[in-house]
C-alpha cells in the first residue's frame, strides 16, 4: 500500500452545514440573492468517482476490504460499486475528497495518481461549482492481468 | 364517521387550498420541467417533503412561511451530470415563471435549491422502470380491492338503497388479479363517489379496456387457428379419398423381366460370394 498523498489540514469551507442558513460571508456561485444551491455529499462522491475511473491506469476504486464488504452488499441489493473507495468532505463552498485505488501494473503510480487529481478537481468544479482544497490518493493495489481468469476446473 | 357520510366531501378544490401547498405544487411541477431535472428527492433526513391533502405528498419540495409573509422554498432534486450552478438558476427561473402563474408571486421568497443527487441517463431509466412496475403492482392489487369490495356490496345490498347498476356486466378474466373470484359483474361508479373511489373505477376502466383489446387479439387467433385447422381437415378428406380410389383400381399386370439370366447370374455371385 503507497501514500501517495498525506492528509492535510481541511479548509475551514469544507465544515459547517450545508443547509438553508443564510451566507453571511463572501458569495460564490452557489450563493445567490435568490437562493442557494446546496450540493450532497453523494453527488460529490459519484461525480469523484467517475472521474476517477475516467482515467487510464486506474483499474478500479476500493481498498481489499471495501471491495469484499462491496460485493457481498450488491448482492443483497444495498451496496453501489461507483461509491466505494470515495470519501467526501462537503461544505458551502469547498469540497475535499480522499480515494483509494487500485491501478494496473505497469502504470506510473505518480502519473496515474496526478492525473486522477486533475481529472477529479476539474469535474468537481465544473459540475458543482464546489472549490476542491485536496485529493488525496491512496494506491491500496495492483491489478495484474490474467488475475481475474478464471481457474481451470479440475473435473468436467 | 365514513366516506358515505354526506357531512363529509372529499372533494377539495384547489381554490380551497392554502397558498404555501400551491405554492409548493407549482414550484415542484416547474421544476421538474427544467430540462437536465430528472426527479425529485425527500432529503437525507426526508424532510423535504409537503403535504397537499388534495393531491399527496409532494416529494422533494417544503415550503416554509417567513415572517415578511412570503413563502422560502427547499427544493430537493436528482439532477443530469451537468453544471449543476447553472441548472439551479435555472430552477429558479422556472420556479418563479409557474408560481407568478399560479398568481403567487408576491409570496415566493428564496428558492434553495439542493442536488440530492446525480444520476446518469441509463441509471434514471433502470429506476423509472423499477418504479413503473411497482406503480402496476400497486395498482393491480387496488383494482383488485375495488372489485372485491364491489362485489361484497352487490351480493349483500343494503335495504332501502338504491343501487345504479351497469348496463353491461364486465367479465373481468383470473389474471386481472382475481383467480379466486372468477368473473365478477362490476357496477357503474356511482354519480356520488369520492375522488379515490372515481381514481379507482378510472384505473379498473382503463385496465378492462387494455383487457378487452387482449381478449380480441386473441379471439382473431383463435379463429384464424380454427379456419387452418378446417382447411387442413378438408386436405387430409381429399387425401383418403383418393387413397380409396387407388385402393379400387384394379392393379395393373407387371411386365415380364427381360433378362432373368443376368438376375441368376447375379445370384449365383452371390452364392459363390458367400462360399
Amino acid at each position: 500500500m503507497a501514500e501517495a498523498s498525506t492528509s492535510a489540514e481541511r479548509k475551514a469551507g469544507t465544515q459547517g452545514d450545508s443547509g438553508s442558513s443564510e451566507s453571511t460571508g463572501q458569495r460564490g456561485p452557489l450563493q445567490t440573492e435568490r437562493g442557494q444551491t446546496t450540493i450532497a455529499d453523494a453527488v460529490v462522491t459519484k461525480v469523484a468517482s467517475e472521474a476517477a475511473r475516467e482515467v487510464r491506469g486506474v483499474h478500479e476504486l476500493g481498498g481489499g476490504v471495501t471491495r469484499a464488504i462491496g460485493s457481498v452488499t450488491q448482492r443483497v441489493g444495498v451496496g453501489d460499486e461507483r461509491t466505494q473507495g470515495v470519501s467526501v468532505e462537503v461544505g458551502e463552498r469547498e469540497a475535499a475528497v480522499d480515494l483509494t485505488l487500485v491501478i494496473d501494473y505497469g502504470e506510473s503510480i505518480p502519473r496515474v495518481s496526478q492525473g486522477v487529481r486533475d481529472n477529479v478537481i476539474k469535474r468537481i468544479e465544473g459540475i458543482t461549482g464546489l472549490a476542491v482544497t485536496e485529493v488525496n490518493v491512496t494506491v491500496n493495489d495492483l491489478y495484474f492481468p490474467g488475475d481475474e481468469a478464471p481457474e481451470q476446473a479440475r473435473v468436467q | 364517521m365514513s366516506a358515505d357520510d354526506p357531512a363529509v366531501s372529499f372533494d377539495r378544490p384547489q381554490e380551497g387550498r392554502s397558498a404555501r401547498v400551491r405554492v409548493a405544487r407549482a414550484a415542484l411541477q416547474a421544476a421538474l420541467d427544467v430540462p437536465g431535472v430528472l426527479g425529485s428527492d425527500s432529503g437525507p433526513s426526508g424532510a423535504r417533503v409537503t403535504a397537499d391533502p388534495a393531491f399527496g405528498a409532494l416529494i422533494g419540495v417544503l415550503a416554509t412561511a417567513q415572517s415578511d409573509g412570503r413563502y422560502a422554498l427547499d427544493l430537493s432534486l436528482v439532477a443530469d451530470m451537468v453544471p449543476l450552478p447553472a441548472l439551479a438558476e435555472e430552477v429558479r427561473a422556472h420556479v418563479r415563471k409557474g408560481v407568478d402563474g399560479e398568481q403567487l408571486g408576491t409570496v415566493l421568497g428564496a428558492v434553495n435549491v439542493e442536488f440530492a443527487s446525480v444520476v446518469t441517463a441509463e441509471e434514471f431509466a433502470a429506476a423509472a422502470a423499477e418504479q413503473q412496475q411497482q406503480a402496476i403492482r400497486e395498482e393491480e392489487l387496488a383494482a383488485r380491492d375495488a372489485i372485491v369490495k364491489e362485489s361484497a356490496e352487490a351480493a349483500a345490498p343494503r335495504p332501502g338503497s338504491m343501487k345504479k347498476e351497469a348496463p353491461e356486466a364486465v367479465a373481468v378474466p383470473a389474471s386481472a388479479g382475481v383467480a379466486a373470484q372468477g368473473e365478477l359483474p362490476l357496477t357503474a361508479p356511482t354519480a356520488e363517489a369520492t375522488p379515490r373511489e372515481s381514481d379507482a373505477a378510472a384505473a379498473l376502466a382503463a385496465r378492462q379496456a387494455v383487457l378487452a383489446t387482449d381478449q380480441a387479439a386473441l379471439a382473431a387467433k383463435q379463429a384464424a387457428l380454427v379456419a387452418e385447422q378446417t382447411a387442413l381437415a378438408a386436405e387430409q378428406a381429399a387425401l383418403a379419398a383418393e387413397q380409396v380410389a387407388l385402393a379400387a383400381t384394379p392393379a395393373a399386370p407387371l411386365p415380364p423381366l427381360e433378362n432373368e439370366s443376368v438376375a441368376g447370374s447375379a445370384a449365383e455371385d452371390d452364392g459363390e460370394r458367400l462360399r
